[in-house]
């Protein structure tokens, strides 16, 4: 006979329950490091490491923003570094679903909103730590970085809303799919994203129809506040608002999706 | 050499049939990155084709030649994956009642990773023409890239095959698919070496991937003569000579091994 015990967690607020979820996720990722920590930073900085060198010459393209093709990229990277490292809570979300793990939460008490919440809050975290790498990369090649401590938070407060938007995406294909390799096939959906927003060039050095693309992506709007903070010191109140709204707004719509089809999940 | 031959094929078939059933993984993947990269990514960076002393007149005409390299490297695994289950699952166990040399084992694989590229490869070279790259003219040269595109797919899936073999789990040969940013990056795929600083030239001039592009190149361009093909294609004949001998040897020693 087997005896199941739960940690009472009906006597805790909604706030705590959120975060046992995400305390769970991350002794679930300190456990395996290698995938959910070291990985999503190995891959952005030999990203800069690489592309910072092998298109230096870029910087030469006539009025082409900075000295160096790093002034211009370094700041973009760090904020694209969560779309490098995306999934791992969609990943978990698939094994717990296979598992049965996730009616024995809603057993123990743990709602819809506290597991997704507690799986965004986790994913924006997570990002965190690999941001500060890159950046700290992009100084160490040169970069500069004029943005002071306000600066700081606020780039590194877009990246976390980034993560924690981008990781609705793959926790719906979680829910929808419970396949591993399908969530993994999400993975390259940040690549159209990335090479049409203002990461690697300016948008006047684009042709014509690239640079509508390139204004109507939202990661453009992120890019190129976090930029102006870190090249020219320069944080402008209705650029953060614009840059705020489009991450609350995306991580609204995949918390609401989430939502409903984790609503489905955990009827049927 | 008949049987060989003959088990080769037999095994290509079963590969492709398995191929077939797994159509997205096995022939659309490899091209989705390509696509996007000639699309997307060549036309945002377009203006490089501008820095002072760049030897391409556009940039695509420059990405082109590498390119139909990459289907090969970006859709690479397939078969790995498909051998390590093998090994796992206990089919070669029963393969073993019958005498299948390991060679015709992972040849047959391998000519399906190069035949499975092909329409990928094709796609490249339609949509740079579609793009605007002058290049692409001459039906000879056209096939001349595609069946130097498919040797390359040959030669990189061997990689993944011994790797493969090696470990049996699907996950260790999945953990090499981003193995093609770094080699093709510090390679003249995305950027000629010349233009490149310091280290990173270096790097660049020194890569077997290099070699293997400038191939590609001078088939695609009908510049540099016979000298870079021929380096090309004994780049690949060497690598593809070390990889596909240690992956048969490592095949070897597993029969071998559970036999005992």
């Amino acid at each position: 006979m087997t005896t199941i015990t739960a940690r009472p967690v009906h006597s805790v607020g909604r706030g705590p329950r959120t975060r046992l979820v995400a305390g769970r996720l991350a002794r679930q990722a300190l456990s395996d490091p290698g995938t959910a920590l070291v990985f999503p930073t190995v891959v952005p900085l030999a990203l800069v490491g690489i592309l910072s060198q092998v298109y230096d010459r870029a910087a030469d393209l006539p009025g082409f923003p900075g000295e160096r093709f790093i002034d211009w990229m370094a700041p973009s990277m760090v904020i694209i570094t969560p779309l490098l490292g995306a999934g791992w809570a969609g990943m978990s979300l698939v094994a717990d679903l296979q598992g049965g793990y996730l009616a024995r939460l809603q057993l123990a008490g743990v709602g819809r909103r506290h597991l997704l919440g507690g799986m965004v809050l986790f994913e924006g975290l997570r990002s965190l730590p690999s941001a500060a790498a890159v950046l700290g990369l992009g100084l160490t090649l040169g970069a500069p970085y004029r943005g002071g401590v306000a600066g700081l938070v606020l780039l590194f407060g877009l990246t976390a809303l980034l993560a924690a938007a981008w990781s609705t995406l793959f926790i719906a294909v979680a829910l929808t799919s419970r396949d591993r390799a399908a969530v993994q096939a999400v993975y390259p959906a940040f690549l159209p994203l990335w090479w049409t927003s203002t990461s690697l060039m300016p948008r006047d050095a684009m042709p014509g129809w690239m640079q509508t693309v390139t204004a109507w992506n939202p990661l453009t709007v992120l890019i190129d506040v976090g930029r102006a903070s870190a090249l020219d010191g320069t944080i402008r109140a209705s650029s953060v608002a614009a840059a705020s709204a489009v991450v609350i707004v995306g991580l609204g719509i995949g918390y609401v999706a989430c939502d409903r089809l984790l609503a489905d999940a955990t009827t049927s | 050499m008949a049987a060989l031959m003959r088990s080769s094929t037999l095994v290509a078939g079963r590969t492709s049939r398995a191929g077939v059933r797994n159509f997205g993984v096995a022939f659309v993947f490899p091209l989705v990155p390509a696509v996007l990269a000639m699309g997307l990514y060549a036309q945002v960076l377009h203006g490089l084709a501008d820095v002072p002393g760049f030897p391409a007149s556009s940039y695509v005409d420059w990405l082109v030649p590498g390119l139909v390299l990459f289907p090969a490297m970006t859709g690479a695994g397939v078969t790995a994956m498909g051998m390590a289950t093998d090994l796992r699952n206990g089919y070669f166990d029963r393969l073993r009642l019958v005498p299948v040399h390991p060679l015709a084992d992972v040849g047959g694989r391998l000519a399906f990773d190069a035949l499975r590229v092909v329409p990928a490869i094709a796609g490249v070279l339609v949509l740079g023409a579609v793009l605007g790259s002058d290049l692409l003219v001459e039906p000879a040269r056209l096939a001349g890239l595609v069946v130097y595109g498919a040797a390359w797919s040959v030669v990189y899936n061997a990689a993944f095959l011994l790797v493969g073999v090696k470990t049996r789990s699907d996950q260790a040969v999945q953990s090499l698919a981003p193995v093609f940013a770094p080699v093709t990056f510090l390679a003249t795929v995305w950027f000629p070496a010349e233009l490149m600083p310091g280290w990173a030239a270096r790097v660049a001039e020194a890569s077997p991937m290099s070699a293997v592009t400038e191939g590609a190149r001078a088939i695609a361009t009908g510049q540099g003569a016979g000298g870079d093909i021929a380096l090309g294609v004994v780049t690949m004949l060497v690598l593809g000579l070390v990889l596909v001998g240690a992956a048969t040897r490592a095949l070897t020693s597993v029969s071998k091994g559970a036999d005992r």
